[in-house]
């Protein structure tokens, strides 16, 4: 086994790849104080919407979110890319015509003697302060995050649901639930 | 100090050039020296050599950005030490990094066309471009900065299984990559 030509191919490797690594440092490293902030002003705003929005839905806590049962655009598709125990990668592509704005709710169900049952379920709370939009034409890779809550999941069939957001011209945005199965083996 | 001004020092080959340069990215020289020979006083060498070949190399070069430049030097004068070493001596996390990837080697027949360490960094670099932006940097973390699964675990955000798992699956991942190119390691 020649890790010697390996350890010599690390070293030429393109410089961006190093940058990148070096940046996401930088990007990902927030002082405690910022991120309970943001967690604090999150719950407020969530807590707000839900005293004072005129919404005919009602759709603002993830129960009822992941209940919506409106069909997404054609085009917007959510696929599982890569499976673990303790987590999984998604892929949301939008070949749709309208922007997609990602962070809701999210939702992971086990299938169990013909039926869908909750393994866990996660709030506005936890997703992105600042929400990102998903432009038509392209993707998003995220994780499904319950790795977070400590989970690993047993052998069997899955499923996740992600709650995005259609904004459509001339139109408030709504929502819509993504799914996607997947095997933990 | 501003990158910019520590290398235009270099370029009036001030003497206080590598002390600027040592108290911004010292701390990181030393650390990615030491993940690679896994000895302060063999790290401490390596560094003041990669001064040196800053002060050497700047001018011409007027690297931008400065720190991938500085910790690329840093770690082709460690790795070299490290393999001069002999193979009892070499105890450090860069072995341990290097035995993962031993293990995903291309069995004896299965490829026949051996490549050198720049085709193969080529090749790597075809494979990094299919994983997503947080797997890249798992894997530059543990590969090129021969970062341990903890201190990945805790840049990232997650856990230490997390990450320990998703270099399986990378490892996995590329050695596939590679054998579909044809190249073995």
């Amino acid at each position: 086994m020649n890790t010697r030509k390996f350890s010599d191919a690390m070293d030429q490797l393109h410089p961006k790849y190093v940058e990148e690594a070096l940046e996401y440092r930088k990007r990902q490293k927030k002082p405690l104080w910022l991120k309970w902030g943001a967690a604090a002003a999150s719950l407020c705003l969530v807590v707000t919407a839900v005293l004072f929005a005129a919404r005919a839905d009602g759709a603002d806590n993830s129960d009822a979110l992941l209940a919506v049962d409106t069909i997404p655009p054609a085009g917007l598709t959510l696929t599982i890319v890569d499976v673990a125990p303790d987590d999984a990668e998604f892929l949301i592509t939008n070949n749709s015509d309208f922007p997609v704005r990602y962070g809701r709710a999210n939702r992971v169900e086990r299938y169990d003697s013909g039926s869908w049952t909750e393994v866990t379920t996660e709030s506005a709370g936890v997703f992105p302060l600042a929400p990102r939009t998903i432009q038509p034409g392209t993707r998003m890779y995220g994780m499904c995050g319950w790795v977070v809550k400590g989970l690993t999941l047993e052998p069997g069939v899955y499923r996740y649901l992600l709650v995005v957001d259609i904004l459509e011209d001339d139109r408030e945005p709504y929502p819509v639930v993504l799914k996607a199965e997947f095997v933990i083996e | 100090m501003e990158d910019a001004a520590i290398i235009e020092l270099f370029f009036q080959r001030s003497e206080q050039a590598i002390q600027a340069l040592d108290e911004k990215y010292g701390a990181l020289c030393h650390s990615l020296s030491y993940n690679i020979v896994g000895d302060r006083q063999d790290a401490e060498e390596c560094v003041n050599d990669a001064y040196l070949g800053a002060w050497n190399a700047i001018p011409p070069a007027r690297p931008a950005p400065l720190l991938p430049y500085l910790l690329k030097i840093v770690r082709n004068i460690s790795v070299g030490a490290y393999w001069r070493r002999t193979a009892a001596k070499r105890d450090s996390r860069y072995t341990v990094s290097l035995q993962e990837i031993e293990c995903c080697a291309a069995g004896a027949g299965e490829v026949e066309d051996a490549v050198d360490a720049r085709e193969l960094a080529r090749s790597i670099e075809g494979f990094l471009d299919t994983l997503t932006a947080e797997n890249r940097v798992i894997f530059l973390r543990r590969y090129w900065f021969a970062d341990s699964c903890r201190d990945i675990a805790n840049l990232m955000g997650l856990s230490e299984k997390a990450v320990s798992v998703r270099l399986v699956r990378i490892r996995q991942k590329m050695r596939q990559y590679l054998l579909k190119k044809g190249v073995s390691l």
